[in-house]
This record gives C-alpha cells, sequence and structure tokens, in this order.
C-alpha cells in the first residue's frame, strides 16, 4: 500500500492509471497540471509519482525538479530515445510509454516500490497472512507448508491481485521463459493453492483469460 | 582545355618564331653575298684592268705577251692572296694561268662559253667550302684572254652561320619564356572556370551557400554571376523544399501523437474490464471513455480529410456569390443551438447586406468554426458578436469573444496543425486541435486574410478580410 501522485492532463489517462494502481491497493491522489502537482508535492509526501512528461502550467522535468527525491516514473507518448535519456538523466527511476500495458504499469511501480524499501512486507486477508520477508505462508497463525513454486505463485497473484493474469503469464512469471511444461502445470499448483490455504472463493477461473486473486479492500 | 589551348598556342609560336629567323636569315645571307658579288666583280674588274695595261706594256715593248702573262698573273694572285682570292687566266679555251689558293677542287674547268665575250658572268661552286667566281673575257685584241676571278666565301658564311644558330639559340630561350608567361597568362584565364568548378563540385556536395567572388566584367564574370544567380535559385528551392518536409514531419510527428494518446485510452479501459474485477457502474463508466475517445478519433479523422481536400485543392465546389446575410442565418441555425446550451449569448451584425465571392460551404465550415472557438474561449454568460462590413480592402468578418484571450506567443503558433492554446479543454471539448489549420486553409483558398487581435483575460477578436476583385480565380486556384 504506498501513496501515488499521478500527474497527467489527459483526464482520461488519469482515471486509467488510478484505477489500475487502485487494484493493487495503492492509494491514489490526481493532478491533471503541472502548477496543480507542484502545490500537491509541497503539501504532502508521496511515494511514488507517476508524471506526464508533456503538461500544461509546469512541464514534467519542472515538476521533478521540485519532486526533491520522491520516487518518480515518468510517463510520456513519446518514445525518443533522447526524452527518455533527459529524464533517467536527471534521476527518475523507471519510464513508461503510452500505449502501456496494465501489468506493465503495475510491475514497474512495484518494482520502484521495492527499490525504495516501499513495497508491504505482508499480506493479510481474512485468517490468510503472507510474509513476503521470509517466504512464509499462515493459516490462522499457523504456518503452512508449500512448496518454492506455490509460494511464488501466490506471491505473484498476490501482488497483481484484482487482475486477472493469463497461464502463460503466470508461467513467464513464476517458472521463468525456459520451462518446458504446459500450461496444465499452472491449473495444478492453482487447485493445490486453493486446497491448502481455503481460496476457492478467492483465486477466480476468469473465462479464456487465467487466473485473478480477488481481494475486496 | 588548358593544356591543349597551351601547346597549340606554344606551336604556333614556334613555328611563327622559326620561320621569322628562317626569313630573316634567309635575307641576310642573299644580302651578303650581293655584297659579296659586287666585291668580285670590282676585284675581278679591277685586276682585268691592271693585266690589259700591264699586257699593252709588254706589246709596246716588243715582249710576247703569251709568255709573259702568267709571270703577270702571280704577282697578281699574290696580291690577291691577302684577300683570300685567287686568280686564273685561260687563253684560247685552255687555262695557262692558276694560282693555288683557294681554288676549288676539281677547279675551274674550261671557262665555260667564251663565245659570250663582253659578258661577265659570276657563279657559285660548291666544294669543300663555297666560293664565288667571276669570269670575262678580255676586250679586243685579248678577246682570246679571258680571267676568273675566284673569291672566297668562307668568312660569309661562317658568319651568317653564327648570326643563324644565335638567332635559333635566342628563338628557343624565346620559346621558354614564351611558355613560362603563356602558362601564367592561361592560369590567370581559366582561374574563373577552375573557381567556378569548386563551387559547382561543393554545391554538388550538398554545400548549396557557396558563391563566386565576381570581378571585372567581362564574359567570364558575367559566367560567374549567373553562376551565383543559378546557386541562389537552387539554395532558395532547396530551402524551401526542406521547409516543406519539415512541416510534413512535423504534422505526422504531432499526428501520431494525437492518434496515441485516445489509442491508449481506448486499449487501456478495454484492458482494464477485461482483466480488473469490476462493478456495473465501472463498466459503464469505462465504457463511455472508450467511446467518448473513439468519437474523437472520428472528429480527427473527419477533419484531417476536410484538411487534405483543401490542402490539394481537390474540392470542386463551384465560387459563387454568397451573400453575407445568408451566410449569417445559416450559421445562426446551427450555432445559436449550441450557444444557449452553453449559456453564451451570439449575435449577427452586418451593416447592410453584400456578397462574398466564394464557396457558401467552406465559408460557413471557417465562420462556424471560429464561433465555436469562441464559445470554448468564452465563460457561461459571456457574449460572441459576429459582424460584417464593406471596406475599401475588401469585406471584412469579425468574430469578437470576451473570453479568455490569448498571449502573443500563443497566437503565432495558432495555425499549426493540433496546436491547443488549452489542452486539456480543447480535448475535453472533443476538439482535434485542427479546427484553425483548416480556417486558414479556406481562407487562402478565398485570396482572403486572418488576422487574430486578442489580450489575456479580455477576449479575442478574429478579423477575416476577403478581397473582392479576385472571386473568378477561385476555382483554378
Amino acid at each position: 500500500m504506498a501513496e501515488i501522485l499521478i500527474v497527467e492532463d489527459e483526464f482520461s489517462i488519469n482515471e486509467l492509471i488510478r484505477r489500475n494502481l487502485n487494484l493493487t491497493g495503492h492509494r491514489c491522489t490526481q493532478a491533471f497540471d503541472g502548477l496543480a502537482a507542484a502545490d500537491l508535492l509541497e503539501n504532502g509526501k508521496f511515494d511514488l509519482l507517476v508524471l506526464d512528461i508533456m503538461l500544461p502550467g509546469l512541464d514534467g522535468y519542472q515538476v521533478f525538479e521540485r519532486a526533491a527525491g520522491t520516487p518518480t516514473i515518468f510517463l510520456t507518448a513519446k518514445s525518443e530515445l533522447t526524452d527518455k535519456l533527459k529524464g533517467l538523466a536527471m534521476g527518475a527511476d523507471d519510464y513508461l510509454t503510452k500505449p502501456f500495458q496494465m501489468l506493465e504499469l503495475a510491475a514497474r511501480v512495484e518494482a520502484v516500490l521495492r527499490r525504495t524499501k516501499k513495497v508491504e512486507t505482508e499480506f493479510r486477508m481474512g485468517e490468510l497472512k503472507c510474509d513476503f520477508d521470509r517466504h512464509q505462508v499462515f493459516l490462522d497463525e499457523r504456518a503452512v507448508e508449500c512448496t518454492p513454486k506455490e509460494y511464488e505463485l501466490l506471491e505473484v497473484l498476490i501482488r497483481n491481485r484484482n487482475i486477472a493474469l493469463s497461464r502463460e503469464k503466470l508461467l513467464d512469471l513464476v517458472w521463468g521463459y525456459d520451462f518446458d511444461g504446459g500450461t496444465r502445470t499452472v491449473d495444478v499448483h492453482i487447485q493445490r493453492l486453493r486446497r491448502k490455504l481455503h481460496l476457492e472463493n478467492h483465486i477466480k477461473t476468469v473465462y479464456k483469460l487465467g487466473y485473478r486473486l480477488e481481494v475486496r479492500e | 582545355m588548358k593544356r591543349r589551348t597551351f601547346f597549340v598556342m606554344l606551336i604556333l609560336f614556334l613555328v611563327f618564331l622559326n620561320s621569322m629567323i628562317l626569313i630573316v636569315s634567309t635575307v641576310i645571307l642573299n644580302d651578303k653575298l650581293s655584297a659579296d658579288r659586287e666585291r668580285c666583280l670590282a676585284e675581278h674588274y679591277v685586276i682585268a684592268s691592271s693585266l690589259i695595261g700591264d699586257m699593252q706594256a709588254l706589246e709596246q715593248r716588243g715582249n710576247a705577251v703569251e709568255e709573259n702573262i702568267a709571270q703577270l698573273a702571280r704577282s697578281y694572285s699574290r696580291y690577291l692572296q691577302g684577300k683570300s682570292g685567287g686568280l686564273a687566266v685561260a687563253y684560247s679555251g685552255k687555262w695557262i694561268y692558276k694560282s693555288a689558293d683557294p681554288m676549288p677542287a676539281g677547279s675551274p674547268e674550261i671557262p665555260p662559253d667564251t663565245e659570250q665575250k663582253q659578258e661577265r658572268m659570276v657563279y657559285m661552286k660548291d666544294g669543300t667550302s663555297p666560293v664565288l667566281c667571276v669570269y670575262g673575257s678580255f676586250p679586243a685584241p685579248w678577246q682570246d684572254y679571258g680571267l676568273l676571278y675566284v673569291g672566297d666565301l668562307k668568312d660569309t658564311f661562317s658568319s651568317w652561320r653564327y648570326t643563324k644558330n644565335f638567332l635559333f639559340l635566342m628563338g628557343a630561350v624565346m620559346m621558354f619564356v614564351m611558355a613560362f608567361f603563356l602558362s601564367q597568362f592561361l592560369n590567370l584565364i581559366f582561374r574563373p572556370l577552375r573557381q567556378i568548378s569548386g563551387a559547382s563540385a561543393k554545391i554538388a556536395k550538398g554545400d548549396y551557400g557557396s558563391r563566386l567572388l565576381v570581378r571585372g566584367k567581362d564574359e567570364v564574370a558575367g559566367v560567374a554571376r549567373n553562376f551565383n544567380l543559378m546557386a541562389e535559385q537552387v539554395e532558395i528551392q532547396i530551402q524551401r523544399l526542406r521547409e516543406i518536409a519539415e512541416q510534413k514531419q512535423q504534422f505526422v510527428d504531432n499526428f501520431s501523437h494525437e492518434l496515441r494518446i485516445p489509442l491508449t485510452a481506448i486499449y487501456g479501459y478495454a484492458e482494464y474490464m477485461q482483466k480488473a474485477l469490476i462493478s456495473e457502474e465501472e463498466r459503464y463508466e469505462c465504457t463511455r471513455f472508450i467511446m467518448s475517445e473513439c468519437g474523437r478519433l472520428q472528429n480527427m479523422a473527419d477533419q484531417l480529410l476536410d484538411l487534405a481536400l483543401l490542402k490539394h485543392g481537390e474540392d470542386e465546389r463551384k465560387a459563387e456569390d454568397c451573400s453575407v446575410a445568408a451566410l449569417f442565418e445559416q450559421s445562426g441555425r446551427v450555432m445559436r443551438v449550441k450557444a444557449e446550451e452553453k449559456g453564451i449569448r451570439l449575435s449577427y451584425a452586418a451593416d447592410r447586406d453584400f456578397s462574398i465571392p466564394g464557396n457558401m460551404e467552406q465559408l460557413l465550415i471557417l465562420l462556424n468554426n471560429l464561433i465555436d472557438n469562441g464559445m470554448k474561449a468564452s465563460r457561461p454568460g459571456g457574449e460572441i458578436r459576429v459582424s460584417a462590413c464593406l471596406k475599401e480592402s475588401g469585406a471584412v468578418v469579425e468574430v469578437e469573444d470576451q473570453g479568455i484571450g490569448m498571449a502573443p506567443d500563443q497566437i503565432a503558433h495558432i495555425k499549426d496543425a493540433f496546436y491547443r492554446v488549452d489542452k486539456a479543454r480543447s480535448r475535453a471539448a472533443g476538439g482535434a486541435g485542427l479546427g484553425l489549420s483548416i480556417c486558414d486553409s479556406i481562407v487562402l483558398l478565398h485570396h482572403g486574410e486572418m488576422d487574430f487581435f486578442s489580450e489575456p483575460g479580455k477576449g479575442t477578436v478574429v478579423r477575416l478580410c476577403f478581397p473582392l476583385g479576385k472571386g473568378k480565380d477561385f476555382t483554378d486556384f
């Protein structure tokens, strides 16, 4: 759970980013021009800044200069190398070009938060508790035995909660690109997780797509 | 070219110089020979006269002339030895005396043609050294005697040869001098050509700014001047092409940027709907976003098409006289509804009805676009005044609003495609940023002018001015 400031002048895109970040449990504040963003940065503390470069009022670089060390992901329609280099040279943590995909946004936000130690160390849902530091899962405060792959699969599902992940994506994220087994492996592991952790009502099968861990917050 | 000119000129010079030397030396030789001839004739005369005197004296003394003539002749030949001459005396067809030197080898045979007794004859004999011979018979009563005088030409020839060699030597020296000056001169003549060739090579490599220094008023300077004119034209044309290409590139860049925003939104919301757990309300909101972004794309496509048609002049709708009253009426029908929705007062005023030469449909698009811009800039309760009047410069139509206005640097960019004074506001209203580009194209097609007068916070006046005389060539623009 992190405090994120989204600065983007396009209302529809700003809203889209907010909705996406809300899914994975972040709290978002929205700003639609550079000056408003600068005001918000002065008065509040944010864990992450998602910042468009072409903004009315102050442009993204100017806002970034006033952000005073807040971790920043630049967001722009321009994909030119020079813009990327300028942003990164100024100390931005990452870069995202429009159009972007949901998982890409989530992954980059996650990566930056992890680097800046703002990532959650445990996750609780009902009687389930997952300790990310020690790689342990508890049910009613009692440790549950999990294979490394089962644990990793659970962590990926938690980190991307409320987002449907395809079987192929899960294979990539948990087993790696060079894994030879088919998508059946994913199904088998999902079944085991559901049974062990009583998650039958939370890990939903999404039609034609894959699996989604649903968490009401 | 230079090399060829150099050799041709040098050869011509050599031929000319050497023939002059040849002619001069021939003339000198002839001159010398004729002087020698005179000298020999004189000598012959003197010796022959003296010999005749001596022979007369011998005869008077009763001595036999025939025996003593050789004796007499010897004394003369001794005198002649100092002058390198020689003597021979003939009597009735036979030589009776010959001096040793400088008789030509194989030596004068029987005096030729003794018949012509009174005549003296001069001839040359070639041998080891050329000699000049003068032969003449004595007058009566000694007509049987003849005297041959041989004059040596060695000195004459050797001095002539010396002169001739000297002249040729000088000729050779002159040739080198000439070659040097000629090459310098040709370098001077060909320098502008070399410069032209250098400059054209530079231009060919893409350095369109290179020019020649024009000096003087001769033909080469004319060529250089024309070359500079040509280079200037090439530079201007290239510059224009570059600007056009840059504009097009700018347009494409902006266009792709403009496309990306709605595409990002559409893709993003679709993916969100597919992957996230969403409520019915959220589903409705997402689809609304997708639909409005699609509407924006549609709008952009329409306006782009309009703009393309206008820019290429493919719009073949005819020019006619458009009544201002009709124009205002048609515009009012559409725009008044919009104005009411936004709570803006819209008024049309013309001092009297007159016609603007042009295309009614395009003028309507133009006017409505401007009114639309005015409404976007106005706050609710604002006022937009459209007025028309006839002036000396032509038909003037003004659209005035009391909205937010623009700063001068914004006005400078306002006609650029995809430029927006206020991005968020314009996009929220569904604008594609092409309205004024279209207006500008229409104004251009009508040979008119469009000016903006604005102050931030106070409002904007757009003044359209159409010349009245130029309606006829509208279609073939």
